[in-house]
């Protein structure tokens, strides 16, 4: 206890040069645990958008489609689905067929891509579709974007022919409605994607049965991985598995190096604080220079000095690493349940979409509780400021205390 | 019976071209119980010979003997570790830790010697009522005079039961009477505890209380008196 009391006291002396790394390391602290909240939230809300939006948290593709996005690579859905019925671990399965078209008018054609799904089912959980409060009078209901229907010159309730090869590679004609015109926030969405029904599509194309991809949603993404091998065993032929690390490559690349981001500039941070703790420690070090001989001269060795410099960094990290991490906590439970709205300066720099390595992000950003990352910004600096009490203690240490003694 | 006993110690300083015989093939006894003054003018190398005694300094030539034991050869763990537990130190200028009380000033020595922190408190009411200094044990250095900080440093330096204090010109920065008082205290602790004092001292004041009186010129013993 009295080594703490003196530790505590000793960094006090110099109430500036203490107060102004206090408020460094409290600071570091303080931006590291949230800003790491932060991303986390971010990270958690692009892959349920993505997921939700594209292959779920596992897919099922025939390998030949995932690899070269071939039309005609399509596989039976019927034992799959039956099988996926049966999981517990499955919320969600949805089928989806993506087809290439042209939309024929009288002013030309227009090339656009066919997300079918069903729609009844997606419209109130899929990112793009559940503000829509809509329910389609009938299969042959679609929903475009702002620009395509600026570009096709269609407004709701419209009919336009569809073009595209159905199953056997023959060309056929789809006559749909235009059921809603959704403004996308995704700009090659909104010029350029079609959401039909998928049996609408089926019956017209002759893809009975058929599907491109499988995607499954599950309770708990942790899970992925397992469940993919797993389904993997039960799967046959060239149709597989995949978890959404696998599927969406640019998704996981686009939050690696986010990530590696955030880290580089905590690094660099935390560099600065530890210079910033090695140089108080050192400068009340050598303000006191007598006083450690005469302690020297007491009888305590250097062991003991470590300890009272180490201690002395110790607390001034802890401390500081305390304050930073209660104000953290603080502002999480404000920004987990209100979140930070960063739609208005986003706009001022001048953001076209709201997308993110390919994949749509919520403005309103909801911070996560990581508490990996909470633990570990908080240790890492305490540790970083006992550590850094090793150099000025080896300095004074190597210093005569006879010689400290005469002067 | 013998406390200290130094062989022919020399140790020389360089301070540029020059050199200094700081103590100069010294042999010397001091016996258990003694109250010793080693006076001389300044440079006559008496903060070194109470160095060279303590283990701070290492002599050049000779041999160093405490307790029977020789010191000089020692590493500076255990020589760390002899005089935080074997001795005790009364400086010029205090030296009390400033951001301790008085009473922790004396109560971290206990707590480095390994006492347990009951018999701490009793061992340091113990002393400073003694010393009659018990109204200090929680002011802060800079809330005492320079008398009262030194007799606080008598606390610190005879808590630890030490065989021998070593005192470097103890009343030097002190009034006649605060003099006065560290020295009666000293000697008070000599007579009724038995602890060994040497002392270097300018002070005509403390070298009457001394029992020995140890003259030193140029790191060599001029005479040596003693009062019965």
């Amino acid at each position: 206890m009295i080594w703490l009391k003196l530790a505590w006291r000793n960094i006090w002396r110099n109430k500036i040069r203490s107060g102004i790394q206090f408020m460094l390391i409290c600071g570091s602290v303080y931006l590291g645990i949230v800003f790491h909240c932060l991303a986390f939230g971010n990270y958690k809300n692009m892959i349920d958008q993505a997921v939700r939006m594209g292959s779920g948290h596992v897919a099922i593709y025939d390998t030949l489609w995932f690899k070269t996005r071939k039309t005609s690579a399509v596989f039976d859905t019927k034992n799959i689905k039956r099988f996926l019925s049966n999981d517990s671990r499955v919320e969600k399965f949805y089928e989806r067929l993506y087809i290439p078209a042209f939309v024929q008018r009288v002013s030309g054609g227009y090339p656009v891509n066919i997300i079918s799904m069903d729609l009844k089912e997606e419209i109130p959980t899929h990112p793009l579709l559940k503000n829509l409060e809509w329910k389609p009078e009938g299969k042959e209901y679609v929903i475009i974007g702002k620009e395509l229907a600026k570009k096709v010159g269609v407004s709701t309730n419209d009919r336009m022919v569809i073009l595209a090869r159905d199953f056997y590679g023959e060309v056929s004609g789809i006559l749909v409605r235009v059921g809603r015109i959704v403004e996308f926030p995704l700009k090659e969405i909104d010029c350029c994607v079609i959401f039909a029904d998928i049996d609408y599509i089926r019956d017209n194309l002759h893809y009975n049965g058929k599907s491109h991809e499988i995607s499954i949603i599950l309770r708990d993404m942790r899970v992925a991985d397992k469940f993919s091998k797993e389904m993997n065993k039960t799967l046959i032929g060239s149709v597989k598995s995949y978890t959404w690390k696998e599927s969406m490559k640019e998704l996981v690349s686009a939050i690696t190096i986010d990530y590696s981001g955030l880290i580089l500039i905590m690094l660099f941070l935390y560099i600065i604080i530890s210079v910033g703790t090695i140089n108080v420690l050192f400068m009340s070090v050598m303000d006191r220079t007598t006083e450690i001989g005469v302690l020297r001269a007491l009888g305590l060795d250097s062991k003991h000095i470590n300890v009272m410099i180490f201690l002395e960094g110790l607390s001034l990290g802890g401390f500081s690493s305390l304050v930073g991490l209660i104000l953290a906590l603080i502002t999480n439970i404000y920004l987990s349940t209100r979140g930070l709205d960063l739609s208005t300066l986003y706009r001022f720099v001048g953001g076209e979409s709201w997308s993110y390595g390919g994949v749509m992000i919520n403005p309103v950003i909801r911070s996560v509780w990581e508490w990996k990352g909470i633990v570990g910004y908080t240790v890492f600096i305490v540790i970083l400021s006992g550590i850094a009490s090793y150099f000025p203690a080896r300095w004074i240490n190597r210093l005569n205390v006879a010689e400290i003694l005469r002067k | 019976m013998e406390i200290v006993k130094l062989e022919g110690v020399s140790k020389v300083f360089k301070s540029g071209e020059e050199i200094i015989n700081a103590v100069d093939d010294l042999s010397l006894v001091i016996n258990r119980g003694e109250f010793v003054a080693v006076v001389g003018p300044s440079g006559s190398g008496k903060t070194t010979l109470l160095n060279i005694i303590s283990g701070i300094e290492k002599p050049d030539e000779g041999k160093v003997f405490f307790l029977g034991h020789r010191i000089d050869t020692l590493p500076e763990n255990k020589l760390s570790e002899l005089r935080l537990n074997k001795m005790g130190f009364i400086f010029q200028t205090y030296n009390l830790i400033p951001t301790l009380t008085a009473k922790e000033n004396a109560e971290f020595i206990l707590f480095l010697q390994g006492v347990p922190a009951s018999e701490r408190e009793r061992r340091i009411r113990e002393i400073f009522d003694f010393l009659g200094i018990s109204e200090l044990l929680d002011r802060f250095p800079k809330q005492m005079s320079g008398g009262q900080q030194q007799r606080v440093a008598i606390a610190r330096a005879v808590v630890g039961k030490p065989e021998i204090v070593l005192a470097d010109e103890p009343t030097a920065n002190l009034d006649s009477e605060n003099s006065k008082k560290v020295i009666s205290l000293m000697k008070k602790l000599n007579k009724e505890m038995g602890i060994t004092f040497i002392f270097s001292t300018h002070d005509p004041l403390i070298m009457e209380s001394a029992e020995r009186i140890i003259h030193l010129r140029d790191g060599k013993i001029l005479k040596e008196e003693r009062k019965d």
